[in-house]
């Protein structure tokens, strides 16, 4: 019997939204309904950051995932024509035996994984606060965070390259 | 439990204040507005216009509810409600004295900026859904401001967090009363990029483009009426005043103040003074032009608040 406090009933509302969401994303019809439920998604997968009190994690989530990916995806759906848009013909039943197959193998391995994980209970307060993460990032990894940020610049640079070749 | 009932007092008190205070902040605009203009603004309801707000309201609330046929009927209804929402939620780690406050979350300020940001969501449904071009225009316009001040409104932000090191509201205020120094003297620069970009932000005049009446109808929210324009009304407000807070608890030292009166007087006063501030450009400046605005944000405020973060570092380096 699982004792039923707080903590639980939340991860409990938490998850269903978070999994309700994501099959959402694949089942609704119109894609301005399915970006919103991929926004809610990752709300509530930010919520669960937050209930295993990583909020500095949780509040990146927000700001990355809702605040600003979601907000790209509705811009990328309102400038592009996606009405005459569909997936192609029904798929024949060999492939959706085998991709059941494929999504049941990885599930098992994911579990076996998870369930195999010993994981210690900590008695810290908060996990991944930002001076740790910003410690870890800006001093252990500093030359890797350098790196990704050329990388970001570099496309940045393309992007603005390609747009105004095509406004000419 | 008996802290889940805590919470939910707290929110709901809150909530209830914030109403009364929204009401009474239109009220305050449109008399500030009315004598800047020298005529005396509203006074017939209630002596000196005191109930002419919970008239306007009545009549929204008692309004027909209108659903164009041609709207996403399930987005038309839950945006508003997605507008609002965050709204009212960063409230929770505002701290409004020593004593009072909400969360008392390390990473307050970053908290505040997450969950604003979840409102471009909702004008963003708004517009789409509505199905009419006034409405889409006005979102994307909306979004593109908001999206380019809020880097410059951040980026201000963090010369505060250099020189406290810490994200917490209340850490920021206990470090100013500290150094015995309001925030605003040392980081001046930050306060007047913070400023611009707040308006901004909050679109509110002279940055008023997403709803600039006179081109856009009234911009995202053209459909709406009724308690759904209510709502996105609402949140405006809302915002105005947290951003106000927020501004209070970073520059203006919080609840810090001379002791004849409680901390949370203070911080009222501070915010009414933002408020005031906001309604005094509204009634001051003329409409900015579209490319002015994105051009000013990001060749002017952006840069302005990265010099000061890189002087704000080197002298927390240099003073150790």
């Amino acid at each position: 019997m699982i004792e039923l406090n707080t903590q639980l009933v939340f991860f409990l509302i938490l998850a269903i939204i978070a999994i309700a969401c994501a099959v959402m994303v694949i089942i609704l019809k119109k894609i301005s309904h399915r970006v919103l439920s991929m926004a809610f998604c990752f709300f509530a997968i930010a919520g669960l950051y937050f209930l295993l009190r990583a909020e500095f994690i949780g509040i990146i989530q927000i700001m990355v995932y809702v605040g600003a990916l979601s907000i790209l995806f509705i811009f990328g759906m309102m400038m592009t024509d996606h009405k005459s848009v569909g997936f192609g013909p029904e798929r024949k039943k060999i492939h959706k035996v085998l991709s059941f197959i494929g999504v049941g193998t990885l599930l098992g391995f994911m579990l076996y994984g998870i369930l195999g994980m010993n994981l210690q209970p900590s008695d810290e307060q908060f996990i991944g606060s930002a001076e740790a993460i910003g410690i870890q990032v800006y001093g252990h990894y500093v030359i890797a965070l350098q790196a990704a940020g050329i990388l970001l610049l570099a496309a940045l640079i393309g992007a603005i390259v390609l747009a105004r070749k095509e406004a000419e | 439990m008996m802290d889940l009932i805590w919470i939910i007092l707290y929110a709901v008190i809150l909530l209830g204040a914030l109403l009364g205070a929204v009401t009474y902040a239109i009220l305050f605009e449109r008399k500030v507005i009315g004598y800047m203009q020298v005529r005396p603004g509203p006074n017939r309801h209630g002596p000196w216009g005191l109930l002419q707000t919970i008239a306007d309201v009545m009549k929204l609330l008692m309004k027909e509810d209108i659903i164009p046929t041609a709207a996403d009927k399930k987005v038309f209804i839950l945006a508003p409600v997605i507008a609002f929402v965050p709204s009212f939620a960063i409230f929770a780690t505002i701290a409004w004295s020593e004593n009072i406050y909400g969360a008392d979350l390390n990473i307050g300020v970053l908290y505040f900026i997450g969950i604003s940001s979840i409102t471009t969501l909702g004008v963003l449904m708004g517009g789409w859904s509505s199905n009419n071009k006034y409405s889409l225009l006005g979102a994307i316009r909306g979004v593109a401001q908001v999206i380019s001040y809020e880097i410059p409104l951040v980026l201000s932000i963090i010369g505060v967090v250099i020189l406290v090191g810490s994200l917490n509201f209340r850490d920021i205020v206990f470090y100013q009363q500290e150094i015995g120094m309001w925030l605003i003297i040392p980081q001046f620069l930050a306060f007047i990029v913070y400023m611009i970009s707040a308006i901004a932000e909050l679109n509110r005049s002279p940055f008023d483009l997403p709803e600039a009446e006179s081109e856009l109808v009234s911009g995202y929210h053209t459909e709406f009426s009724g308690f759904r324009f209510a709502f996105f009304m609402l949140a405006e407000y809302v915002y105005a005043i947290a951003i106000s807070a927020l501004a209070t608890t970073l520059f203006l030292g919080g609840w810090l103040g001379p002791a004849f009166l409680p901390g949370i007087v203070w911080f009222l006063l501070k915010m009414c003074l933002f408020m005031f501030f906001w309604f005094w450009l509204r009634a001051t400046l003329p409409r900015a032009r579209v490319d002015h605005l994105m051009g000013f944000g990001w060749k002017v405020l952006i840069p302005l608040a990265l010099l000061n973060i890189v002087i704000t570092a080197i002298i927390k380096v240099w003073m150790g």
